[in-house]
């Protein structure tokens, strides 16, 4: 909730703005969203299409491209901030980072020890 | 990516039923808590296409 937004709040019905006192952005700030955003989507799409850098190089910086996106859509159009809520959204926002990374990070683990950590099938063999 | 296009879809039918209730009501203070959940709704959809666009379809063309 920024200042501005409180203002207009305080000036035009202060008496009904029940469950409506969160940020809504400007205009100006969704243009900024969407230029960006067509930028960091154009950039990725001509280097995979002009097949410019080698392959691997060329995966990295689009995933790069692709976090950075997803900071700038939370940003101007979730309107996610440290101040939102009273810092209880950017709290869930760490909150939520840490759940994903342990669980994608702890999947990536999990399968690519699983040829050595699984019990080989030929010993199971004749167990019936 | 049929449960992005499935979401989408919905996504598409709740934007034109509130563009209807806004043109019928105008901005009322319950449209506008309508629009601020459609929004984080559509949002929500936005970033979850980024990961589809560049894993899928980037990523797949690179191989």
């Amino acid at each position: 909730m920024s200042a501005e937004a409180h203002n207009e709040h305080a000036v035009d019905h202060h008496d009904d703005h029940h469950g409506d006192d969160h940020d809504h952005g400007t205009y100006k700030g969704y243009l900024i969203g969407f230029a960006l955003s067509v930028v960091l989507t154009a950039i990725p799409f001509w280097l995979v299409m002009a097949g410019v850098l080698a392959p691997q190089l060329t995966g990295l910086i689009i995933t790069a491209f692709a976090v950075v996106q997803i900071v700038v859509h939370m940003i101007f159009f979730l309107h996610m901030n440290h101040k939102s809520e009273g810092g209880w959204n950017m709290l869930a926002l760490i909150f939520t980072l840490v759940i994903v990374v342990i669980a994608v990070a702890g999947s990536v683990w999990v399968m690519y020890h699983l040829n050595t950590n699984m019990m080989p099938v030929h010993d199971m063999q004749g167990m019936g | 990516m049929g449960t992005h296009g499935l979401h989408v879809t919905f996504g598409v039918i709740w934007l034109v039923t509130l563009m209807i209730q806004v043109g019928q009501k105008g901005l009322i203070q319950a449209n506008k808590r309508r629009l601020m959940c459609l929004s984080l709704f559509w949002h929500f959809l936005d970033v979850i296409w980024i990961g589809v666009f560049t894993f899928v379809y980037l990523f797949g063309m690179l191989r």
